[in-house]
């Protein structure tokens, strides 16, 4: 026995149009869309292909070709800035060294150190970057003395000296 | 350039950034210019001429026959944490003791250590007969601020913080006076406040120019 006060459900979901206090339930009617979203998403299924028959993933070669066509000093002037912008607030060498464009940078040291060694000298007497570290293990040597330990002008100049030195070697 | 003074309202602005507590405590000011000679242990131990870091580099001086951190062999390896306690080492041959009490005691001078979960960051070190704190931030100015909590951030190393202050240490204000400190600071001081007076007296006369 239906309880009252309670419609059924049969009653309430039927076909013809009903009313349920005050609440008109229209009938269910077809949609302009129903009939059309296969063909959309057929289309929208054929879309990869018709890109590369239409040479649009070229973009990507070409994205990629950009980034191997900056030289390596655009890169490391990048990386620099980059570098110095966000951690000169650090005095703890460790927060400096473990930042992404350190790391980069030493990336670059490896494939190219002859070219990072030149930048990062020019660099230090423009922007007084320190890359005393990492200019000694790329370039195996070390030519600051242990009396100028901490002074930035001196084993700037020391660095410098050391670059002449070998140039007209 | 070692030494650049910037706009203030342009060194303001970088600090703000870099530092967003000192946003809401604005009774700090900055107090000397640009600079890369010296960080903030070297400027706790009251020298302005070269960088202080326990760590085995000639990049950092420090004290001495005191320990100090061994770099690892290649430079993109993570260096180990600088431990607490080696600064203290340090700051002990300048006449430091290890101290609870954060706020001003007559007679005693005091600087702190903070640290995060990756070790020590950054040191404060407490104006003479004063308790408002000087802290130099990395290359960027050095600032006087009242509260240590100003400049502290998250402890994880991740956050890029200094982190919370570890250690605070002290000592009396006559170990000072014989260390030749106060001398130093109130020349460092001098200093900068002529230059900064005479930059402004240039700005004038080129403004006058025609």
């Amino acid at each position: 026995m239906p309880v009252e006060g309670v419609m059924l459900v049969e009653e309430f979901y039927g076909t013809k149009k009903t009313a349920f206090r005050g609440f008109s339930c229209p009938a269910p009617r077809e949609r302009w869309h129903d009939r059309n979203i296969y063909e959309t998403l057929e289309k929208l299924w054929e879309m990869p292909d018709a890109c590369w028959t239409n040479k649009a993933p070229i973009t990507l070669v070409q994205d990629s070709a950009v980034v191997d066509a900056r030289t390596v000093g655009e890169r490391f002037l990048e990386q620099a800035k980059k570098l110095q912008k966000e951690t000169q607030h650090f005095s703890s060498p460790s927060q400096r060294m473990m930042h992404p464009s350190y790391q980069a940078i030493l990336g670059m040291g490896n494939e190219h150190p002859q070219e990072i060694i030149r930048l990062m000298i020019e660099d230090m007497q423009q922007n007084r970057t320190p890359w005393f570290w990492a200019l000694s293990y790329l370039a195996q040597d070390n030519p600051v003395s242990q009396s100028d330990a901490g002074k930035t002008d001196k084993m700037i100049k020391a660095w410098v000296d050391w670059e002449k030195a070998r140039r007209t070697l | 350039m070692a030494t650049v003074f910037r706009p203030t309202l342009v060194a303001q602005r970088s600090l703000l950034r870099c530092f967003p507590k000192l946003r809401k405590n604005r009774k700090w000011r900055l107090r000397s210019p640009w600079s890369d000679t010296y960080q903030c242990v070297a400027w706790a131990a009251c020298h302005t001429d070269r960088k202080w870091w326990p760590l085995q580099l000639t990049e950092f001086y420090w004290p001495p026959n005191l320990p100090r951190i061994t770099p690892p062999l290649l430079p993109w390896l993570p260096l180990p944490p600088t431990p607490v306690d080696y600064l203290v080492q340090g700051f002990a041959t300048l006449g430091y003791t290890r101290c609870d009490r954060r706020d001003f005691e007559f007679g005693f001078q005091k600087v702190a250590i903070y640290a995060n979960d990756g070790g020590a960051t950054h040191m404060a070190r407490q104006r003479f007969f004063s308790n408002v704190w000087l802290s130099k931030l990395g290359d960027l100015e050095d600032i006087v601020h009242e509260d240590l909590r100003d400049i502290e951030g998250e402890v994880e190393i991740t956050a890029d913080t200094y982190g919370e202050v570890a250690q605070v240490l002290k000592r009396s204000w006559w170990c000072a006076i014989t260390n030749a400190c106060v001398f130093r600071c109130v020349w460092h001081s001098l200093k900068f406040g002529v230059l900064r007076i005479w930059r402004h007296v240039l700005k004038v006369r080129l403004r006058l120019k025609p």
